[in-house]
């Protein structure tokens, strides 16, 4: 059962190696937004620094968007949705699979790009290595979530609207707590109960996603 | 071997199959043709769990009685139209990746294989670098790698070169004659007029939309 | 589930919904009216809100109900997708519209009640934010329905939605236990009321008027739904209504 996971987690990560890109540019979209909304707000250093928990999680969300929709697009397009289903193996295994190497890959690109982000908002880089774990502990949950979205959509040609509303509802829990831990990192509190709250949180929809996206995806198949 | 009697289905409000009954045994082949748009691509899709019927009756071996069935589905190969090879990776890495999990992935004979197909130059180059024909034959080359019972091809000669599709040709009939068998969705017929080892294999043909032509 | 699907054919369903739709109507109305006519002009106002309180005839049952539609909802997805019965499809589809108004009547009415009460129309408490997510939930389930074309797929790719989404029903109902919110603890309890029984009877009326009133909606909707789906057969043909 486990070598269908890894095998997966293998190619998918064989796969972003080939194309880097794909995982760097939902990261340097959220700096996009990131400066567009300092240029824009005009708002005192101290101000954005209050504000970075929200702008922090926020900008993941959106970028995770682009990013989710076409998780899945190319494997439907290509053929290889249909092969994992002829295989006769649990589909949600393969979904697993795919969505750890996702995580993996953008857990790199947010841990490349988060100096960059301390830099330009005289973040506190001090507390650098809690603030990776509760970004890579969070975006663990996310994917899983908006991965529900994703496979919901797979059969609309331009679903990228339909998907906000969709997946909006399924991160609020993730999002909340993950503001939640960067104010109390920033405030000097500890961060344990949070973390312990998201690496619940990553367990449940471990446990259910991966089912609700196998089977939204063979529904999308009928399409 | 195979059985399915009144499979029908539609998609949306519009039918695409109604009471379509086949039967296979073993060495057998089953050649589905009809115009396009008759079904051909949508039978077989229900036949391998991708689709899934309204109504219809299906028997493999006497006991499964469902195309979604895992013992049935580890002793099929389906090739359909998308072949399901990422462009991005080479001929072989596209190969590891499907056969390993089922951990069917023998590296010296998947080389050797690409070498009966003539890939052997390019069996490190990403896929898009290949003409389509290329790409075919690499999705081909799964048919003698993996050990099935049951080959449900659709339309496997389109972008093949004569060298290839003599080739596919040879391995269906050396398929056959070991017991397995073979249903084809194609425009182009499977040519087995090759007189004498020919006794031990069936041909049947299923067309989809009658009126159909000779 | 295949026996009860063979003997009840949809034309039955359709007569069945048609005698029942005037008298769920029927109770319908008369619960509204007494609950309003109670509840706007008979109740003495409340010693600490005044007459703004009355809103909460509207605002409750609303509540309510955006929640037990969603559960109707969810356990109609889930006889879909295992036993395939179309029926429960069509009941959740019905259903989905007149939840969301539902919700959307909740955080209206109580926008307005905030407003005299706590001096904004908008509080992020959590029972707030968890009902707005219902919303969502509901409004994904009828954007999902609508954006994918093949109505099989789209049927089933909702279904699993709306099996999704059930877990904020428990998150909106206990809410209110879980956080310090704006919302008070609950008020309603079958055997010790914590309400003047003078305001709980217009509110009881409200509730079953509410509820009437999505049985009746539910019988149109669905009878709509099944003419709509069941336009090529004989009896809708000929009218044999």
């Amino acid at each position: 059962m486990w070598r269908i996971v890894l095998t997966i987690v293998k190619r998918d990560l064989a796969l972003y190696r080939r194309r880097p890109m794909d995982c760097l540019l939902p990261a340097l979209f959220f700096i996009i937004i990131l400066s567009l909304f300092s240029f824009a707000a005009e708002l005192s250093s101290q101000a954005l620094r209050d504000l970075f928990p929200t702008l922090l999680w926020i900008g993941i969300s959106l970028s995770m968007l682009l990013s989710i929709e076409g998780l899945f697009r190319t494997d439907f397009e290509e053929g290889s949705l249909e092969q994992w289903v002829v295989m006769g193996l649990p589909l949600s295994l393969f979904v697993l699979g795919k969505l750890i190497a996702h995580w993996l890959a953008s857990s790199l690109a947010w841990i490349l790009i988060s100096p960059i982000l301390g830099l330009m908002l005289d973040y506190d880089l001090g507390k650098f290595g809690q603030f990776i774990n509760i970004l890579v502990l969070g975006t663990f949950s996310l994917n899983l979530v908006m991965a529900i979205g994703g496979a919901l959509t797979l059969s609309l040609k331009r679903g990228g609207a339909l998907l906000g509303v969709l997946v909006l509802p399924l991160v609020l829990p993730v999002i909340l707590l993950g503001t939640s831990a960067v104010f109390a990192l920033s405030a000097g509190i500890s961060t344990l109960p949070y973390l312990a709250l998201l690496a619940a949180l990553s367990v449940i929809t471990v446990s259910l996603a991966p089912f609700a996206i196998a089977a939204a995806l063979k529904v999308s198949l009928e399409a | 071997m195979l059985e399915a009697n009144q499979l029908t289905y539609r998609r949306g409000e519009q039918l695409i199959l109604k009471n379509v009954r086949l039967s296979l045994a073993p060495s057998t082949l089953l050649h589905i043709t009809g115009p396009n748009g008759a079904g051909k691509t949508t039978l077989l899709k229900l036949l391998v769990g991708i689709l899934s019927w309204q109504e219809g009756a299906f028997l493999w071996e006497n006991r499964i009685h469902s195309p979604h069935h895992p013992d049935y589905l580890s002793q099929v190969l389906y090739l359909g139209h998308h072949n399901g090879l990422k462009l991005t990776l080479s001929p072989l890495e596209n190969l590891k990746w499907l056969l390993e999990f089922q951990n069917e992935f023998d590296k010296p004979r998947v080389l050797s294989l690409l070498t009966e197909m003539d890939l052997s130059e390019v069996r490190h180059s990403p896929l898009e670098n290949l003409s389509k024909g290329q790409q075919s034959r690499v999705a081909l080359i799964r048919l003698k790698a993996q050990k099935r019972r049951l080959w449900i091809l659709d339309e496997p000669f389109t972008y093949l070169d004569n060298m290839a599709k003599y080739k596919l040709q040879t391995w269906c009939v050396e398929h056959l004659l070991g017991g397995g068998s073979i249903l084809l969705a194609s425009h182009t017929p499977l040519l087995l007029d090759k007189a004498n080892i020919h006794q031990n294999i069936h041909q049947q043909t299923l067309c989809l939309e009658t009126p159909c032509g000779e | 589930m295949k026996l009860f699907s063979r003997f009840l054919g949809t034309r039955t369903f359709y007569q069945l919904l048609g005698q029942c739709m005037p008298w769920t109507m029927l109770g319908a109305v008369i619960f509204l009216s007494i609950g309003v006519v109670k509840g706007v002009f008979l109740v003495p106002p409340d010693y600490l809100q005044g007459e703004g309180f009355r809103i909460l005839y509207v605002h409750v049952p609303a509540a309510i109900f955006s929640l037990a539609v969603y559960t109707v909802m969810f356990f109609c997805s889930c006889l879909y997708l295992v036993w395939k019965l179309k029926i429960a499809d069509m009941i959740a589809l019905a259903s989905s519209a007149i939840g969301a108004s539902f919700a959307l009547i909740a955080l209206i009415t109580g926008a307005i009640w905030g407003k005299p009460m706590w001096g904004t129309y908008w509080v992020w408490d959590a029972r707030v934010v968890s009902e707005v997510i219902l919303l969502f939930f509901y409004l994904g389930y009828l954007g999902l329905r609508g954006a994918i074309p093949n109505p099989l797929v789209a049927a089933r790719a909702s279904a699993i939605l709306a099996i999704v989404g059930m877990v904020d029903v428990p998150i909106v109902h206990f809410s209110v236990e879980w956080w310090t919110t704006l919302h008070q603890g609950s008020s309603l309890n079958v055997l010790r009321p914590k309400i003047a029984p003078v305001m709980l009877y217009p509110l009881l009326s409200m509730l079953t008027g509410f509820g009437l009133f999505y049985l009746a909606v539910l019988c149109i909707r669905v009878r709509t739904e099944i003419l709509k789906r069941e336009r090529h057969t004989r009896w809708v043909k000929m009218h044999q209504f």
